[in-house]
């Protein structure tokens, strides 16, 4: 029943030859693609007219799997063209490689010494939103538009409408213009870059990723705290949970129909795009900023991180305190201050910790930061054996606010 | 891509006589099968309608990869998709289709592949510096093609209505044209005579194809000269024959000579006719020659349209361009090699130079005849007027000069 319906929607739209309806499952993407042009012909009428002045849409399938290519593709189009007659569609897979949102903080968001010997690259992209995995299973959708026509919704709805038609799939998207199955697991996310002129929604579609290398690379540190941009976590699903067989090949194929749609004076059909310099002047400038650690590290946004420090026996007066609760405090991935999280009675020792943070001011935060910060510890001499005359005793600088 | 389409649209315009052979090898044709005794198509189907247009899209699958820019040669790689259009006496032109790069399906005794039924064209699609993609005079191309079908017992077609196709083809393989300057989109259309009979005889059946190859940029400052061979033995064309038509068997017949010619060390062939050794053409492009004349003035010639001489749109371009500087005299007549050889002996020849689509100018740097090398320079020249024909050209083809000449593929 379910699928006689689905066929005779496909036939209204032009998308079956009649001879597909019989008896077959779909089960993969109708080769009669023809007939989509047949079904609709465009006669020379006023309806013409009309369109014009309507862009005409074109799907970009990128040849590349780099990440960092890619990124520079759609910051290069998004820069350098009018999307004033053409709306345009970027279809593209990466390798293995997670990709964090622009205002976020690498460490939070992702394990990077797992990213390091996985050898999975670590991309920052131009729009905002959280942390993503990519690998081949998924496929990354970007939706080019002026700025007035930017419809984050209805890209999504086209989307939910192909994977429906072409695969019996139900999605839909919710409030946070995530694709939903199965009433809570995402299977898209999405973010948007908004110019003056020039706008582009992007989103992700898993189609059969690898989940476990998903929950192993997005294992980031939450102890971070910042006004970065959150992560939100979610009950992750592949489509091709749903739809098993189901590869990405299939879905490219799919929503770059349903958004070429059916008008021929409109559709431009699909094209390859090869992102390199040779092809688009001005590229491989935009990949080098992507790829620098200036852009990667030094974007990250204002933040503290809070560890407990051990510290040597006899540092502090009471012998029973083994660790030390020491707050580092980093802005665009380099350390700004070190201080003590509680520093009541141990002014001495709070003056050693801003001395050492003094020293390690502008050094490049990492996760070896705060050994660092503990092997000076250990070496520094023992502050009980010296007292300090009050009056001598310099005033602790107020600094307790995170930001 | 081959066999029969059962789509609705495409079975209901079938008459029950269409035998099932014509199927097979015409599949894509739309066009109205009723059977006629005229010789003519009927009016309504003496073109085909460029709003009749089917496209068939490739799918993701079909596309092929683009190559690093350096390997885009000339003529050697090509896009996605393709234009054709199916012909028959009976029917009249059929409906247009733009459809994945295919090959051609045969007949063995097809009118094309044994009398040469065959014409072509040559023009480029340019992407601007605006981004704007523009064609080069595209009516002239078309009514070249339409004088050449009727000499050559093809058919004829609204010119107009081929533009409108090819703005839409262009328009669907534009990525194709690297986003550098000077890159652009060589257009070939083509008919050929396909009739499977072998009577010497005006063919029944025709195709009329587009195809598209990438042409990557290279570098126009310093044009490198060629040397030319000019040997009178070998005539490209003559009177009452058909040398001012675009047709293939004007050129099949140049490619040993032009083997030759590069055996000798030279990079074209210079055409001579006639006892007096008119020069007429180099390569397959028109020639022109600079001098200082016999009157002490300076003067621009090119062999007039006297039936020799194929009829050039970079010919014409660059005539009335001169003609509009009215800087010298532009002087359409026969020159010899005599005459060549004579100004360059006396110091009188500044320039001279090939024109055509694929490189604009060509400049001629010296030519072996009888045993001789003429040299073909001039000293003391500040900007050629190669090289000012290359610019202003191509400023307006690449929209940095507004022209009605560069006509836009979204117009």
């Amino acid at each position: 029943m379910a699928l006689r319906k689905l066929a005779s929607d496909a036939l209204a739209r032009g998308m079956l030859a009649s001879e597909a309806l019989v008896g077959k499952e779909l089960s993969s993407i109708p080769k009669a693609w023809a007939s989509t042009s047949a079904a609709v012909k465009v006669k020379n009428t006023k309806k013409t007219e009309d369109l014009k002045d309507a862009p005409k849409r074109t799907v970009f399938i990128s040849q590349s799997s780099d990440v960092f290519s890619n990124l520079a593709l759609e910051d290069w189009l998004y820069k350098n063209w009018s999307f004033e007659r053409r709306n345009v569609l970027l279809l593209w897979r990466n390798s293995p490689c997670v990709v964090i949102g622009r205002h976020q903080n690498p460490q939070v968001e992702a394990n990077l010494s797992y990213l390091e010997s996985a050898g999975v690259p670590l991309a920052r992209r131009g729009s905002g939103g959280g942390a993503v995995y990519h690998d081949h299973g998924n496929l990354n959708c970007t939706f080019f538009t002026t700025r007035d026509r930017y419809d984050r919704h209805t890209n999504l709805e086209m989307i939910c409408r192909a994977l429906h038609l072409d695969f019996g799939i139900q999605a839909h998207p919710n409030s946070r213009d995530d694709i939903i199955l199965d009433h809570d697991h995402k299977v898209s996310g999405s973010a948007a870059k908004l110019g003056r002129n020039t706008a582009y929604h992007h989103c992700t579609l898993l189609v059969n990723t690898d989940r476990h290398q998903l929950k192993l690379t997005l294992n980031g540190d939450k102890s971070i705290k910042s006004k970065a941009t959150a992560s939100t976590p979610a009950h992750v699903m592949n489509l091709s949970e749903m739809k098993p067989g189901i590869t990405v090949e299939q879905v490219l194929t799919s929503v770059g129909r349903a958004f070429l749609g059916h008008d021929q004076h409109l559709a431009n059909g699909f094209t390859l795009v090869n992102p390199t310099d040779e092809w688009f002047p001005g590229l491989g400038e935009l990949e080098a900023v992507l790829r620098s650690s200036r852009w990667l590290e030094g974007q990250t946004p204002r933040c503290t991180v809070t560890r407990c420090v051990p510290i040597p026996q006899g540092l502090l007066p009471h012998a029973s305190n083994t660790s030390l609760a020491v707050t580092v405090q980093a802005y665009h991935g380099l350390v700004e201050e070190v201080r003590m999280e509680d520093d009541s009675g141990k002014e001495g020792v709070a003056e050693l910790v801003q001395d050492i943070g003094a020293g390690l001011r502008g050094a490049p935060f990492t996760s070896d930061t705060f050994n660092i910060i503990a092997g000076r510890l250990r070496f520094s001499p023992a502050l009980t054996h010296f007292p300090i005359p009050a009056s001598a005793r310099p005033i602790p600088t107020p600094t307790r606010s995170v930001i | 891509m081959a066999g029969v389409r059962t789509c609705a649209h495409f079975s209901s315009r079938l008459s029950p006589h269409t035998p099932l052979t014509r199927l097979r090898i015409f599949h894509s044709q739309g066009g109205r099968c009723s059977s006629s005794t005229t010789d003519a198509p009927t009016p309504a189907h003496a073109t085909f309608k460029a709003s009749d247009l089917q496209i068939d899209f490739c799918r993701p699958e079909q596309l092929r990869s683009k190559p690093p820019v350096k390997e885009l040669l000339f003529g050697k790689s090509f896009t996605d998709h393709m234009l054709k259009i199916y012909y028959t006496k009976d029917s009249g032109w059929g409906a247009p289709r733009i459809m994945p790069l295919q090959d051609l399906r045969l007949h063995p005794a097809a009118k094309v592949l044994h009398y040469s039924v065959e014409l072509f064209e040559g023009m480029k699609a340019f992407r601007g510096v605006d981004d704007e993609i523009r064609l080069f005079r595209p009516n002239m191309n078309m009514a070249r093609m339409n004088r050449t079908a009727a000499r050559s017992a093809l058919p004829t077609f609204n010119g107009e209505e081929l533009v409108a196709l090819l703005k839409k083809l262009v328009s669907v393989d534009q990525e194709w044209v690297p986003h550098t300057e000077s890159s652009s989109l060589y257009i070939r259309p083509t008919m050929i005579g396909t009739e499977p009979t072998l009577g010497v005889v005006r063919p029944a059946e025709a195709l009329l194809f587009v195809i598209l190859s990438p042409v990557g940029p290279y570098f126009a400052s310093g044009f490198k000269p060629v040397s030319l061979l000019a040997d009178p033995r070998y005539v490209r064309a003559w009177p009452g024959g058909v040398g001012m038509m675009k047709m293939g068997s004007n050129y099949g017949p140049t490619l040993e000579i032009q083997r030759q010619a590069e055996q000798q060390g030279c990079q074209q062939v210079l055409w001579l006719f006639g006892p007096e050794h008119r020069i007429t053409e180099v390569g397959a492009m028109n020639i022109m020659v600079f001098l200082v004349n016999d009157q002490g003035e300076k003067e621009l010639v090119t062999p007039p349209l006297d039936g020799l001489i194929l009829p050039g749109v970079t010919r014409d371009s660059l005539l009335t361009l001169a003609r509009s500087w009215g800087e010298f005299r532009v002087t359409e007549r026969d020159i010899t090699m005599g005459e060549v050889e004579q100004a360059s002996e006396e110091g009188r020849l500044i320039e001279m130079f090939g024109a055509g689509t694929a490189a604009v100018v060509t400049p001629v740097g010296e030519i072996h005849y009888q045993g001789r090398v003429i040299r073909v320079t001039k000293e003391g020249q500040k900007e050629s007027l190669a090289q000012r024909f290359y610019n202003t050209i191509t400023g307006i083809q690449y929209g940095k000069v507004k022209s009605d000449w560069a006509v836009s593929i979204d117009s």
